[in-house]
């Protein structure tokens, strides 16, 4: 009777607080550009996207084998990559300003300068500890150490700029659905564990944040890929996922998440509380299909890769 | 003399048609695989690169709203179902059915 009780009263209170959300200022759509298509600032399939400190946008275009750079307000400035590129999948900004991205077929990390030059690429597909099965995304930290989500080996590796492996942390592990659902109530275990991981972030403190996606949480680990706490769990309401995909870290630590099947942005604080969420399944600016990249500039703006609608938005805090 | 270009078409004749049964297996090696679950890229890029693994596919076709995957097949390479169901359960889904033509 007492599990039931607690259960009820965790229940609406959660209910309390997604509606309390639901009701409080979301950011506001300010900017949508794109649409399906192989010209310059068209899309087809833009998976990913970060933001460099002078506010330039990039956004890996999987289908048509580029990346392509935007001014904040969306103009259209270059393309880059075609001549080495499969299927560009995350990318990431170094504290210098180049530019990191994986190549999911190529299971290699290709780095560019902020100009489309390239500079190097490392790595190979293999089952050693440097190698990849599927690099899906990619963050770079202050000191300039490169973490990698090598999907398929379900892993998160950190390498020097150069591709020296440093450390290897997680192996394959996924949570039971009933005990995703009721991990508020009973943990539900499997720390450092991931199923199918997403997207990675470096946030202000070093904290490394990775989106879990099929056990539907974002994990957090310390620098050295120590397990510090989670966040989520499947579900609908406020603060749970249905596969969590593109993460972004802002100056004042807060976290935001693609929620890909809730078609949804979410906003929590530093310590891993709900603050807000916005958005739901449709084409119409603020509406989604399917955002598997969020990224936010200095100043506060939220860009997401609309993945499904081939398009990118931007919001204003 | 006489009897040579009769021989050369009636040879002509009887080959023709092997060459027009073969040329319609060329444009007709494909198979169509129903897969659950396939509505991410996430799901859909690992099904696509470990398919084209596979030594003979020339192109993944994923459609994910229908959650059919069309495999066209090199008419020269031999890809059977169970290579097929193996690239699908490596990228971490069930193949229900595989329809050929």
């Amino acid at each position: 009777m007492k599990v039931l009780t607690r259960s009820f009263s965790t229940l609406f209170g959660l209910f309390v607080i997604t509606l309390l959300a639901a009701c409080s200022g979301s950011p506001a759509n300010v900017l949508v550009w794109g649409g399906l298509g192989d010209a310059p600032g068209q899309f087809n399939e833009p998976f990913d996207v970060a933001v460099d400190q002078k506010g330039f946008v990039y956004i890996t275009d999987v289908r048509n084998r580029r990346v392509q750079k935007f001014s904040a307000g969306g103009d259209f400035l270059m393309a880059f990559g075609q001549e080495v590129f499969e299927k560009p999948g995350g990318i990431g900004i170094g504290p210098d300003d180049t530019v990191w991205v994986t190549d999911y077929d190529l299971d290699r990390i290709f780095h560019f300068d902020n100009k489309g030059f390239l500079i190097a690429a490392w790595g190979e597909a293999g089952e050693g500890l440097d190698a990849f099965d599927s690099p899906v995304d990619v963050a770079v930290n202050a000191a300039g150490m490169v973490y990698v989500v090598d999907q398929y080996h379900h892993r998160i590796q950190q390498f020097t700029p150069d591709g020296r492996l440093i450390r290897v942390w997680g192996k394959r592990g996924k949570v039971n659905v009933v005990r995703s659902a009721l991990n508020f109530l009973i943990s539900d275990d499997r720390e450092s564990e991931f199923y199918y991981p997403s997207r990675i972030a470096v946030g202000t403190d070093d904290h490394i944040y990775v989106s879990d996606a099929y056990n539907n949480r974002v994990q957090v680990f310390d620098a050295k890929g120590h397990f510090l706490h989670q966040i989520g769990g499947v579900g609908l309401w406020g603060g749970r996922f249905r596969v969590a995909s593109g993460l972004a870290v802002s100056r004042d630590g807060s976290l935001f998440v693609a929620d890909f099947y809730n078609n949804r942005i979410q906003h929590f604080d530093h310590q891993g509380r709900f603050l807000a969420a916005w958005g739901a399944k449709g084409n119409r600016p603020g509406f989604f299909s399917g955002p598997t990249g969020v990224a936010v500039s200095r100043n506060g703006q939220i860009y997401v890769a609309d993945w499904g609608n081939h398009r990118m938005q931007r919001f204003a805090q | 003399m006489h009897i040579l270009p009769g021989l050369f078409m009636l040879a002509w004749l009887s080959v023709v048609p092997v060459g027009l049964a073969c040329a319609e297996a060329a444009t007709e090696h494909t198979a169509t695989i129903a897969v659950d679950g396939l509505s991410c890229p996430f799901c859909a890029y690992g099904l696509e690169k470990n398919l084209k693994k596979l030594k003979g596919i020339e192109t993944v076709d994923i459609n994910m709203k229908t959650g059919k995957v069309t495999v066209m097949i090199r008419p020269d390479a031999d890809v059977d179902d169970r290579a097929l169901r193996q690239a699908v359960r490596k990228a971490g889904f069930t193949a229900r059915d595989i329809t050929r033509r």
